[in-house]
């Protein structure tokens, strides 16, 4: 078999950062995300597979029930690990993870041993801030091997925006947690303290998910010293971008192809040579590896690596604190929104100066807003927040708000929970809230009212 | 889908001008131009294969056509026909000269279970001939012999009534009556056997895969025969797409969809093998058709 080659190689700046456009001739398809066609039966449904393989042993299972398609979210589980593929693949990666470099070239160079050992086609490569989290606000390495609907896998064309890009920051683990060592994170948490920056190597394999290949014990010690973590993403550049574009010939507006796309990235045929388009629009997006019977066996065999894990408090609770799957897709999704806009949500007006603020929905706008200005500003997320919490008519959102304002601490929140826990009309469930985060940070507000006191 | 594991195929036309890539989409490239024109396999309204070229009708009218020598190998010729024919299960028609093979919208995509047999052979143009001539007389022998007899008695009475005074003997007449109804029967055998020998020989010339190497795959989920450059042990016409079969001496023939074949040859198996297949078939009822 002929030898992994680059054809294509050049660094370009799109969807707002450097990513490395890189053409894999030849590539081995030891680590690569493969269709396995039919799943497992889940609650009496019929469902397809798609796994991220490393050698024989499918890592990720990726579930999309038949029927719903692809513009839900799908059901991952993880948890197999990938401690039964060769040592050589795994040695392979680790180097690659230890790899220091200090551009994206150097960056490129650091992941190519990875890189020939996936599927033909065309790469995105590029520098990012992950969160090891679930996306919603789990720790990554403590999901399970029970398939779980995550929120942030459903496909790019089915948003709001389809032409809009992503960019993938959550993490899924491939070492299973048994391995979780805290003494090396212990280590980790000393160099960065020390300064150094710690980062991984993952490769996206589903919305805004990525396969966290080397790095785990890097991340939970990033996670627990409150520092964000970086790491080089590797995205498979296998979608047809059509968009609507005026006919040169007739005037009028035609779908039409104009390049390729990924979750993160839209590539113009215009950047790359007629060759590489040529290529990667023959290759099949759901071709089977040749390896594809015993993948299944495995499949359908393998039992997940067992074993009790119990993960601390501390990194349930930073976790818990990092940005989840909502607050990134409304971030990404909606590029700002004015104080005038905030307050027509307000008045339950969906649209401000004839134009639609977030969408039609009023309930769709105000959660969009809360988790956009969450992520971007928490300031004005607090006040908006409170505000919306003081309406009467926006009742239906105040549940979930009283759980996004949970998630930040500041005095403002504590005295507005304190106030709203001696309310009467005030529903049960958000007391409950409010209670569980006055007992949290009761200590730190009353030490700093004392202060102020004196 | 099936035949989602044959790789896409790209074509260039003589002159250089134009490149069509067959695949997930079917793109062109013109005249050099750095952006290609991609269509879905939705925008397709038709295909018609014929003798030596692709017929591609497009949504807008347009009509682009694939010569088959524009091709560098028959194994891409077969797999441009595989991809384009799968596709038209959802998408248009799929229209061909008369093939050897099932077609590809037939087949599903499934996981072959472990007591699978699978041999490869490739076909040969006497014993398909042999075949389908044996076919042809189990279907239309009964039908011979009724129209032999009624044409010898039709006979008989002409020729008492207008040949009464020249021959006056009854048996001579019933004599010559028979022999003029066995001769019209030799003669129609003949024709259908000759209709049969051009039928395989168009084949010959319309079909590529009658010169490669087929992999024939039963299994208890489904059979096929699909040409071996192009199988993955992926595909399969499910046992409920199959009506019928039939059992010659050199071929089991199964009737797909009612009006297509799938002919097995059986000289490459051995006794056991064919043994396994008939009781797997005789195990799902698949009827045998008998002449």
């Amino acid at each position: 078999m002929s030898e992994p080659k680059i054809k294509f190689n050049e660094i370009m700046r799109l969807g707002g950062k450097d990513m490395a456009i890189i053409y894999l001739e030849n590539g081995k398809g030891t680590i690569s995300k493969h269709n396995l066609g039919n799943a497992r039966r889940i609650d009496d449904k019929t469902a397809f597979i798609n796994s991220l393989c490393i050698e024989d042993y499918p890592i990720i299972n990726i579930t999309t029930l038949k029927g719903k398609g692809r513009c839900n979210d799908k059901m991952i589980c993880s948890g197999y690990g990938r401690e039964d593929a060769s040592r050589e693949i795994t040695r392979l990666i680790e180097d690659a993870g230890n790899t220091g470099y200090t551009s994206l070239e150097g960056a490129v160079n650091a992941v190519y041993p990875i890189l020939s050992n996936m599927s033909e086609g065309l790469y995105g490569i590029y520098y990012t801030k992950l969160y090891p989290t679930d996306g919603a606000g789990n720790f990554f390495w403590s999901l399970s091997s029970i398939p779980k609907e995550m929120v942030g896998t459903a496909h790019r064309d089915c948003a709001d925006s389809p032409n809009e890009t992503l960019l993938p920051c959550f993490l899924l683990p491939t070492i299973s947690p048994v391995h979780y060592d805290e003494q090396k994170i212990e280590s980790y948490r000393e160099q960065i303290r020390n300064g150094d920056n710690l980062a991984g190597i993952a490769l996206q394999i589903e919305g805004l998910f990525c396969a966290l290949l080397d790095g785990h014990h890097r991340a939970a010690a990033c996670t627990l010293e409150e520092v964000d973590f970086y790491g080089i993403v590797i995205e498979r550049i296998d979608e047809v971008l059509f968009e609507e574009v005026e006919d040169e010939d007739s005037g009028d507006i035609v779908r039409k192809a104009t390049g390729l796309a990924s979750i993160s990235c839209k590539l113009p045929f215009e950047l790359i040579p007629q060759t590489i388009s040529r290529k990667a629009l023959q290759l099949r997006k759901e071709k089977k590896p040749v390896n594809y019977y015993k993948i299944k066996h495995q499949y359908n065999n393998r039992e997940p690596v067992r074993g009790h894990v119990s993960w601390s408090d501390e990194i349930i609770e930073k976790s818990e604190l990092l940005p989840d799957a909502q607050m990134i897709l409304s971030a990404q999704t909606i590029s700002g929104i004015t104080d005038d806009e905030l307050l027509a949500l307000l008045e339950s007006k969906t649209s401000h100066n004839g134009r639609v603020i977030v969408s039609r929905n009023l309930y769709e706008s105000i959660v969009t807003a809360i988790n956009f200005l969450l992520y971007t500003d928490v300031a004005r997320f607090i006040d908006f927040a409170i505000s919306v919490m003081r309406e009467v008519n926006l009742v239906a959102t105040h549940h979930y708000i009283a759980q996004r304002l949970s998630r930040v601490n500041d005095k403002k929140i504590y005295d507005f929970f304190e106030e709203i826990t001696e309310n009467e009309y005030i529903k049960d469930n958000i007391k409950e809230i409010a209670t569980k985060y006055l007992e949290r940070n009761e200590e730190r507000y009353l030490k700093q009212d004392e202060d102020i006191k004196v | 889908m099936a035949f989602l594991n044959v790789d896409g195929v790209e074509v260039q036309s003589p002159s250089g001008d134009n490149t069509y890539i067959i695949s997930d989409y079917f793109t062109i490239f013109s005249d050099n131009s750095v952006s290609p024109t991609i269509y879905s396999w939705h925008d397709v309204t038709g295909i018609y294969e014929n003798i030596g070229r692709f017929e591609i009708n497009l949504k807008r009218g347009e009509k682009v056509i694939l010569q088959k020598e524009w091709f560098n190998s028959v194994e891409e010729i077969l797999s441009c026909r595989a991809i384009m024919e799968a596709q038209s299960k959802e998408n248009f028609k799929y229209r061909h000269l008369q093939r050897v093979l099932p077609n590809k919208t037939s087949y599903i995509n499934a996981d072959l279970p472990e007591n699978t047999l699978v041999y490869k052979n490739k076909y040969n143009y006497e014993e398909l001939l042999q075949a389908n001539i044996a076919i042809t007389t189990q279907r239309i022998l009964k039908y011979i012999w009724l129209c032999t007899f009624i044409l010898s008695i039709i006979t008989f009475f002409m020729l008492r009534r207008h040949h009464a005074n020249i021959i006056d003997d009854v048996w001579a007449d019933m004599i010559i009556s028979i022999l003029i109804a066995l001769t019209a029967a030799i003669m129609l055998s003949l024709i259908y056997y000759l209709i049969d020998k051009s039928l395989i020989r168009r084949m010959k010339k319309s079909d590529e895969a009658l010169g490669v190497s087929i992999c024939f795959i039963i299994s208890p989920i489904g059979i096929a025969a699909i040409e071996e450059c192009i199988n993955t042990f992926n595909d399969i016409i499910p046992w409920s797409e199959v009506n019928s079969y039939s059992v010659t001496d050199t071929m089991l023939i199964f009737a797909i969809k009612n009006h297509q074949k799938l002919w097995l040859p059986i000289n490459s198996i051995t006794a056991e093998n064919y043994d396994w297949i008939i009781n797997v078939v005789g195990a799902l009822n698949v009827p045998e058709k008998q002449g």
